[in-house]
């Protein structure tokens, strides 16, 4: 009972951290606003990200497998994506700034949110097993 | 490695170690045999409240220590003991299952208005302060956000969007408050806001000012007033920016406002450091159609070597940390809370120094010249644009 309750609760958990991290998005979106103009195109641009992780934490909270495999897929990305930012900043020419709350933001609340979601995965598959054939087309949505 | 740590203020170093003991400690104290009722209660305890439970006990920590690295004013001194026993006493609760998340949210709020004054008031946020906002922004978004209800209530329907898009707004909204106090304490620098007045913009949200160091020794101030002096004669042939123009530079952005940049990609890789006769960039204003020379950007070749401290703690050098997104093509500067838009990446470019010329306020070296005597220089010699 006690580790139901604990994993199924590990949506809303991924749930908030998933719109914390689209509100840090939309934040950095001002600053490409502030230095591109004013220009509407950086808008959309920069507002795609955070969208996007606004309608995947929607789906994540109604433990939607589709929105739990996208988020757990673009955190990782997102996470390799700073790795590989680490990397080119061992080129002369630029440098990359580490800082704790870039560490938070960028490596701590995307992991975070990855294991999540692999919890909120695993309770399921666990709760098809005990449930039997019979859950399973709620999950797949048959 | 370096940037890292002048993000951290010294004072607020025995803040982050606690904090960063807080998780070792718990795993002590789980093993207690006293602790056997904690354990009962924690193993019942919902996801979301943990969570809540271990940021509140962060904040709780953090607050509690920042008194051993400030000598702050008493008031000071019983606003962090308070709000930080405040915290541990509503994380206790929420793992005994009582009311918690209202009264938490309220001193969630109030301690970020309450970071947001302090900061605004001279204590410019450090990459501490910032962690420890995210780290409360995070439990906020866990007491406002209830667990999704199954059935269609007014609280599914009504209120958890509402207090999502609190979290949100919220989110931005510190965010960018710290942004702006950042940007007027970077602007300030020179007045030495900051009580230890060495480190200074250490938010690093887009702006890296390199440690001030030790105050220069006579050699060093005569090779500070030096550069100065040669750099204010050479540049003299560029008042009129169409001479800067035929020489190769380049604005960097439109032709208007008190700071527009005009770079020489030529001299940014001829290998001459502080030479006033290849300034890597020139500042002009250009403002009501006029525009006037400011002064120059001297760059270092590359982002992995620090430049020269000719002139000690006179002449600090600084670089910027931006993002650059590729589609569409783009830059903007990285958000107090590390972050880039989508897409982007993030780079610290080389560092680089202002002289300014006409003697404004605070000296040739002071990191951004006083608006108004930028206006006056503008409308006394700015010429036609």
């Amino acid at each position: 009972m006690t580790t139901e309750v604990n994993r199924g609760n590990a949506a809303d958990v991924a749930y908030v951290l998933l719109l914390l991290q689209a509100a840090l998005g939309a934040l950095a979106t001002l600053g490409l606003l502030v230095l591109m103009g004013g220009n509407p195109v950086y808008l959309i641009a920069g507002l795609g990200g955070p969208l996007l992780l606004a309608v995947l934490a929607g789906g994540v909270a109604r433990r939607r497998r589709w929105a739990l495999a996208t988020v757990i897929a673009y955190e990782l990305v997102s996470v390799g994506a700073y790795q590989l930012n680490l990397m080119v900043g061992v080129l002369p020419q630029v440098d990359v700034t580490v800082n704790l709350v870039g560490l938070l933001s960028q490596v701590g609340l995307p992991v975070a949110v990855v294991v999540q979601c692999l919890r909120v995965l695993r309770a399921q598959r666990e709760d098809r097993s005990l449930r039997g054939p019979q859950s399973q087309a709620r999950y797949t949505g048959a | 490695m370096p940037d890292f740590l002048i993000g951290i203020a010294p004072d607020h170093w025995p803040a982050l170690v606690c904090a960063l003991l807080l998780a070792p400690m718990w795993l002590l104290v789980r093993r207690a045999v006293v602790a056997a009722p904690l354990r009962r209660r924690w193993a019942v305890t919902p996801e979301p409240t943990r969570w809540a439970v271990w940021l509140l006990l962060v904040a709780a920590v953090v607050h509690l220590a920042l008194p051993l690295g400030h000598a702050g004013s008493p008031v000071l001194t019983m606003g962090f003991l308070g709000s930080g026993a405040a915290f541990a006493w509503l994380a206790w609760r929420a793992v005994a299952g009582r009311r918690w998340r209202a009264a938490s949210a309220l001193l969630l709020v109030a301690t970020l208005v309450a970071y947001l004054v302090v900061a605004a008031r001279g204590e410019e946020p450090d990459q501490v302060g910032s962690a420890t906002a995210l780290v409360e922004l995070a439990a906020l978004g866990l007491c406002l956000v209830a667990p999704r209800d199954p059935h269609r209530t007014v609280r599914r329907v009504l209120l958890r969007p509402i207090a999502s898009g609190t979290l949100v707004l919220t989110t931005v909204a510190v965010g960018t408050a710290i942004w702006l106090v950042f940007a007027a304490g970077h602007d300030h620098a020179e007045a030495g806001h900051h009580h230890d007045g060495e480190y200074l913009a250490r938010a690093q949200a887009g702006i890296i000012l390199r440690p001030a160091g030790l105050p220069p020794t006579p050699a060093q101030a005569r090779a500070a007033a030096e550069l100065a002096t040669r750099t204010a004669a050479a540049i003299v042939r560029y008042r009129d920016h169409r001479v800067a123009l035929a020489e190769g530079y380049r604005p960097t952005a439109k032709l208007a406002g008190l700071a527009v940049h005009f770079e020489n990609k030529a001299n940014q890789h001829d290998g001459r450091l502080l030479d006033p006769q290849a300034p890597e960039m020139l500042v002009y204003a250009a403002e009501g159609g006029r525009i006037v020379l400011l002064g120059v950007v001297y760059q270092m070749p590359t982002a992995d070597a620090a430049g020269p401290a000719i002139g000690g703690s006179q002449t600090r050098w600084h670089s910027h940390n931006v993002c650059v997104t590729l589609l569409p093509p783009g830059f903007g500067v990285v958000s107090p809370f590390g972050g880039c838009p989508f897409t982007a990446f993030t780079f610290t470019i080389p560092e680089m120094m202002h002289v300014w010329v006409g003697d404004p306020p605070g000296g040739p070296y002071v990191d951004h010249p006083d608006d108004g005597w930028v206006r006056e220089r503008l409308a006394a010699q700015g010429l036609p644009l």
